[in-house]
């Protein structure tokens, strides 16, 4: 059974809100870490500019992998890797290794917990259900009917690799198996328990890649640099795209709205769209690359500060508190802060009113891009592999 | 008269530009006597005293915008300095800009907002500003012509000839000039520097003049003078006379990285001693130096523990009797450091795994790719091969307790993932891996595990190689493509070439241009007949991004290179690895459809024109061979052009000294619109050497020729020259003068000794006089036939007004010289590149842009290809054009039929804006070079594209595979 306050899936729910109910008591000091060797992305990044635009400090629309980011239930962290094609599971307490799961190709989101078993996509084409507390092989699942590698830096990959963080929604596991929009990709719901299949929608001309995520009646497929795609949580039947959004940041809101970005690489700066559940943008945030949204206020980093904005107000960007911040590379919220992940380090602020309640450096660490709380715990995965455990 | 400036010394810290930081070289106990700065004014002292004033007109000022000199030196400041408005600067215009004045630059840059004033990054506080575009927009504000002057410098201390300008300049082209003139002792000025028509933009740059300051000279002047109307500006800032030498090298420097923590710096220099000076420079100081020794001048300094992802910064200074040379700011980033993570292996390996594991290293091809291990007993030989080599390692088993316990093993060891793929083998023989990915395929087992037919089909072609457990030759190899080679004890099957497979060596495909190879691509003629071979680096972020018109990738011998920002890399065609890599600051050439290529490949080496050398470098692992020096009388003053090879061959050309286009940013830099950006460079020499003995045989030399034309096939170097135009004095190879086209005459000469063999009358332009019009674009293409010369030309009326149409005129000679035909094929476009599109010729067409001509006659045969989208030029294939389709999917790559005219598209892949899409070796390669577009949703990714050998496969709705 899930507690209150783990966090069993890519920023914790199905709506990658990045929201915890859990509180953490600050100050938090370092438990224990463990270096998982250097992520391996997917991509690159993007072109040094647009020269003819006059468009510098382009942005990566496909940044979904920087960091090993991890879910926990329990006494139990897990995260899969990029570096050794596998998923792992730590205690909680010690950061020692409980299990290990090898798949043949990298690992690019952490696995999702449910009822008991973890949920992991591998580059190799297969979903892996996992027993989340043995780690031993459940089922396994490859999203493709053909089975085809082929070599991708220094890897070699499936035609068809899952790199969409699994999703339970309604007692129903969503993944998808996608790479390039010349082959065809595929959007799976199964039963999480048995791997049955419930739809298999085969899908034409898209790259399917980043963390799913729902609304109440409806799938979210990041493209990365397309649009994201929507899809029926039921049937699986294709429903459009939000022309207002890419990139392969994604929230819902309470509201069943979305966040996501950056569209496209045409803004001078970063930026968030804020859309309602028909697609229609709603707002926009400029200089902003990530966000969290709770209790209907978005916390969001604009033009050097963090600030808190409720969300009926950001249109025009009131805000009910702002202070300065580094930029940030991730934002989660817990009952009363807001934890924001930064290059060399990570600071919480109240929510209440944005003072600082505490702070760590990672002096030779990278950017901080997972945060994620469980079990009063803070844990923070930085862009050169390591993941730390932080404790009251 | 004006006061003499006192002599300003100074020892390190020696503050530096680069990037809009000052920087600082941290270290004071260098052994060497220090800099003497003469002179220096950065303009700063104005925002103080007297302070910057509103702007008297211009609405956008923040209320500390400007000042005019008069008004600086009422208030003392830059006293001695003059600003002289010249007999033809015009009586009225906008005040704030009439003549040099001076302003910060964000109330500059606010004064005109998006016309990318703020690129000016080395500009700060205060700078000085000539801008007839602003002054211009009062009456009376026409032409602008000022000129700014220094006061006298006091240089009676200075040794001859050893005095550097120094500044820092922004420049808007088009139209307008700007010159400057050095006098001392007040005797008259000598030009130093100009900036016209064949300048292009750059935004932000230091500019250095090494001056002839001449004995007994005791005082120097400086004058800046700008000379324009509505045309844009020129401005500038931190101005230094001082007496540091630049450093020269003989060979410039490249960074290589050995392993993923460090870089390896290499130079070649006249000097024993250097220091390099390095570091990330986020606080304008270079925070680390490695003092280094060298008898011979050859440096290569191993730079240790360096963060990943990081751009570093760095300076070489070569140490010479006490006396520092210091280079200008280079930069190298370790994000393109793909070396694999060195692992240990096994500390003691059975007899037998040891002589496997050695002789598979001597056997492959090249030093980096994949290893296919089929069947494995413990691991030992992937780790060991891991362990030695930068090869990634896919080791295959069908036995689920052989792969577990090989996984923990190699998981344990810090192995698994990154360095070796564990992979299970299915029962019934079959593996899931694409076609010819492997470059060797070996067994831990007595036996392999699947059949000889599989293994054949993993091997990559063109030297994928099969080392056989049992040491026997496999009788099911008989018939197959290759050779059996001994390998010691082993035997060694070595897959041959695919049929039709054909190199790509150079710009255009071949030396002679022709944008065609006879590639076969496996008669592939649609995109749905070819299929993802390999995906992944290099990414967007390799290059600049997709518009400058980038020397083309080039492939041969199972290799494929490719050029990015200041960086090169090789890669396996076959499966995309990286072979290996340089980050080179002076590899960079642009807009090379007015100019020409800076490099070509054969099997073995790969000829890459850097300044005034061509590096000969291995092609397997990238060791410089060889660093060809330029004809004698050329050596100081000119840059290496054109480089091509054939046979024991090579053909060189020379420049003026940074005349190849390397400015990126603005729509200037697409090098695409009519009238001044047809700028040519031309070579004034032309030189072969011997290939194999790296020996000079030849040089020609008569006039100008003009680099785009240049063809060598069988034995026969042809070209475009002009022998009547005297560029004499002016020393720069871009060519904008109208007169270069007038009077052209064709050349073919003899590759092996550079006697002309023919010479004839060049084609002429139609419209284009001294006076009015303009020719796009010139090229020329060589073939068993003889040589095409085609000049793309604008037409225009009567009064010289530009009609928005064009034609390619083309002239063809046989290879006695004799005239074949002449023919003209008007324009599909003025824009996007169509009207510069390089022409493609196959065995009996000859494609420009849009239509197509009777190679033998020159007629055109009332077709053309397309809907065609330009940007991108055109190549073929054996059954297809690619290009960019018009229409669908915002105009990806595409191919067009050339039996039935059918097109059909690579969805999300962009070409770059000249050429990164290339049919060779039996693939179609896109290293990435269409990033940066915000055009689309591209893929942005390189790719290797294969035929595919049998139809897709039919998807099933399927329940779970397996559980």
């Amino acid at each position: 059974m899930l507690r209150a306050d783990d966090w069993p899936t890519y920023r914790h729910d199905s709506r990658r809100s990045g929201v915890s109910a859990a509180t953490l008591k600050f100050p938090l000091s370092e438990s224990w870490q463990v270096k998982g060797g250097y992520p391996r992305q997917a991509w690159s990044g993007p072109a040094k500019w647009d020269a003819y635009s006059g468009n510098s400090g382009l942005q990566s629309m496909r940044n979904f992998d920087p960091c090993f980011y991890v879910t926990s239930v329990g006494d139990l962290v897990y995260f899969g890797s990029s570096h050794d094609n596998a998923v792992h599971a730590l205690d909680t307490r010690t950061g020692e290794e409980r299990w290990v799961f090898f798949t043949e190709a990298p690992v690019r989101l952490p696995p999702t917990i449910h009822d008991g078993i973890a949920f992991a996509g591998s580059d190799d084409g297969h979903l892996y259900a996992l027993d989340a507390r043995s780690g031993n092989l459940i089922w396994k699942d490859r999203g493709s009917p053909d089975d085809r590698r082929i070599p991708s830096n220094a890897s070699m990959i499936s035609l068809w690799p899952v790199r969409t963080a699994p999703l339970v929604v309604n007692n129903t596991l969503f993944f998808t198996a996608s790479l390039t929009p010349w082959e065809s990709s595929w959007l799976i719901a199964a039963n999480p328990e048995t791997g049955m299949r419930k739809f298999s929608q085969e899908i034409s001309n898209v790259t399917l890649q980043g963390a799913l995520l729902a609304t109440a009646d409806t799938l979210i497929a990041p493209q990365g640099r397309s649009a994201p795609l929507l899809y029926d949580l039921k049937t699986g039947k294709p429903s459009g795209a939000i022309g207002h959004a890419g990139g392969v940041f994604c929230l819902v809101t309470e509201d069943n709205q979305l966040i996501s970005g950056p569209k496209s690489q045409k803004a001078k700066d970063n930026q968030l769209f804020l859309t309602d559940a028909k697609g229609a943008r709603v707002a926009t945030f400029n200089d902003t690359s990530c966000a969290v949204v709770a209790d209907g206020i978005a916390y969001l980093h604009t033009r050097g500060s963090l600030k808190a904005v409720a969300l009926g107000k950001v249109k025009d960007e009131l805000s009910e508190w702002a202070v300065d911040t580094p930029p940030p590379s991730e934002l989660i919220v817990s009952s009363g802060a807001v934890i924001l992940g930064h290059d060399g380090g990570i600071k919480a602020y109240s929510r209440e009113n944005g003072s600082l309640l505490w702070e760590s450096q990672i002096p030779q660490g990278g950017a901080v891009h997972g945060l994620a709380i469980s079990g009063g715990m803070l844990y923070a995965s930085d862009s050169h592999g390591t993941i730390r455990a932080y404790a009251p | 008269m004006g006061m003499i400036c006192k002599l300003i010394s100074r020892v390190t810290p020696a503050v530096i530009a680069g990037c809009g930081l000052p920087f600082v070289i941290a270290q004071e106990s260098d052994n060497f006597s220090g800099v003497t700065t003469y002179f220096s004014e950065n303009f700063d002292s104005l925002a103080t005293e007297p302070g910057l004033l509103p702007f008297p007109s211009e609405p956008n000022g923040d209320g500390t915008d400007w000042l005019d000199l008069p008004t600086a030196q009422k208030a003392g400041a830059l006293l001695g300095w003059h600003m002289i408005k010249n007999a033809s600067h015009g009586k009225g215009g906008v005040v704030e800009w009439s003549g040099w004045t001076f302003a910060s630059p964000k109330g500059w840059a606010d004064a005109a907002p998006g016309q990318r004033r703020e690129k000016f990054s080395l500009g700060t506080n205060v700078i000085a500003i000539a801008d007839s575009d602003e002054f211009d927009d009062a009456p009376g504000g026409r032409p602008f012509d000022a000129t700014l002057r220094t006061p006298s410098i006091d240089i009676s201390r200075a040794d001859p000839m050893s005095l550097t300008l120094k500044f820092d300049s922004g420049w808007q082209a088009e139209s307008q000039t700007g010159t400057v003139m050095v006098s001392y002792d007040n005797q008259e000025g000598i030009e130093v520097l100009r900036f016209d028509e064949g300048k292009s933009t750059a935004y932000s740059e230091t500019i250095r003049v090494a001056l002839k300051n001449p004995e007994g000279a005791s005082t120097m002047r400086i004058e800046w003078r700008k000379i324009g109307s509505n045309h844009w500006w020129w401005v500038i800032d931190n101005i230094e006379v001082n007496d540091e030498q630049p450093a020269t090298f003989s060979v410039q420097p490249r960074v290589a990285f050995p392993d993923p923590d460090t870089a390896t710096v290499s130079w070649q220099a006249p000097a024993q001693k250097a220091i390099l000076y390095y570091g990330e420079g986020k606080k304008g100081i270079l925070e680390h130096k490695e003092e280094v020794e060298s008898s011979d001048g050859r440096y290569d300094v191993d730079l240790a523990a360096l963060k990943r992802a990081t751009t570093y910064r760095y300076r070489i200074a070569l140490l010479e009797n006490k006396r520092r040379r210091l280079s200008e700011m280079f930069e190298f980033d370790t994000k393109f450091n793909l070396s694999p993570t060195p692992v240990r292996g096994p500390q003691t390996l059975s007899e037998d795994t040891e002589a496997l594991a050695t002789t598979a290293l001597k056997a492959t091809a090249d030093q980096n790719g994949y290893l296919l291990i089929l069947g494995l007993e413990d691991g030992a030989l992937a780790s060991a091969l891991a362990a030695r080599s930068r090869f990634h390692i896919v080791a295959a088993d069908s036995d689920p307790s052989v792969l577990q316990s090989v996984r923990k093993k190699l998981y344990e060891n810090g192995t698994l993932g990154h360095r070796i793929s564990v992979v299970s083998l299915g029962d019934n023989g079959e593996t899931p891996w694409t076609d010819g990915f492997a470059d060797l395929i070996l067994s831990e087992r007595e036996s392999l595990p699947v059949s000889a037919s599989e293994c054949l089909r993993l091997l990559r072609p063109d030297g994928g190689a099969l080392l056989t457990p049992s040491g026997k030759k496999l009788p099911d190899f008989e018939n197959a493509p290759g050779r059996w080679e001994e390998a010691g004890s082993f035997s060694l099957f070595r897959r041959g070439e695919l049929t039709g497979a054909r190199d790509w060596t150079h710009q255009y495909g071949t030396a002679g241009n022709a944008s065609y190879t006879g590639e076969a691509l496996g008669d592939v003629s649609a995109t749905s007949g070819m299929s993802v071979q390999w995906i992944g680096h290099p990414g967007g972020d390799f290059g600049i991004d997709r518009q400058p018109r980038m020397p083309a990738p080039l492939a041969a011998n199972g290799r494929l290179f490719h050029q990015g920002m200041d960086r090169m890399v090789a890669l396996n065609t076959y499966n995309g690895a990286v072979l290996w890599s340089y980050e080179i600051p002076s590899l960079r050439r642009l807009n090379v459809a007015h100019d020409c290529s800076n490099w070509s490949v054969d099997g073995s080496n790969v000829y890459l024109s850097i300044k005034d050398r061509l590096w000969i470098l291995s092609a397997r692992t990238g060791e410089l061979r060889h660093a060809l020096l330029l004809p004698t009388a050329k050596r100081k003053s000119h840059d290496w052009g054109f480089v091509a090879q054939e046979n024991d061959v090579i053909i060189g050309s020379s420049v003026w000294a940074n005349s190849a286009y390397r400015e990126f940013w603005g729509d200037a830099a697409w090098f695409d619109k009519v009238g001044v950006e047809v700028t040519q460079v031309c070579s004034d020499q032309l030189f072969g050497y011997q290939k194999s003995t790296a020996e000079g045989i030849w040089s020609y030399g008569r006039g100008l020729i003009l680099n785009a034309t240049i063809a060598l096939h069988g034995g026969r170097v042809y070209f475009l020259e002009n022998r009547s135009l005297d560029l004499s004095g002016k020393p720069s190879s871009r060519v904008s003068d109208r007169r270069l086209w007038l009077g052209l005459t064709a050349v073919c000469l003899d590759a092996t000794t550079g006697k002309v063999i023919w010479e004839k009358p060049g084609p002429k332009p139609v419209f284009l006089t001294e006076k009015v019009g303009f020719v796009q674009a010139a090229y020329g293409i060589a073939t068993s036939q003889g040589y095409l010369a085609v000049l793309s030309e604008g037409t225009v009326n009567n009064s010289g007004t530009y009609q928005k149409k064009g034609n390619f005129r083309c002239t063809s000679y046989d290879q006695d010289g004799s005239l074949m035909w002449s023919t003209e094929s008007p324009w599909g476009a003025d824009h996007h590149g169509t009207h510069i599109t390089h022409p493609v010729v196959t065995e009996d067409r000859l494609y420009f842009a849009p239509h197509i001509h009777d190679l033998r006659t020159g007629q055109p045969l009332g077709e053309s290809y397309g809907p065609r989208r330009g940007c991108s030029t055109v190549v073929a294939t054996k059954n297809a054009l690619m290009f960019r389709i018009l229409g669908e999917g915002n105009s990806p790559l595409g191919l067009w039929n050339k039996d039935t005219g059918s097109v059909s598209r690579f969805m999300r892949i962009r070409p770059s804006c000249w050429l990164n899409t290339i049919p060779a070796q039996g693939m179609l390669l896109i290293p990435e070079g269409g990033a940066g577009c915000s055009c689309g949703g591209w893929m942005e990714t390189s790719i290797g594209l294969r035929p595919r050998t049998s139809p897709p496969k039919i998807a099933p709705s399927s329940p779970p595979a397996a559980r």
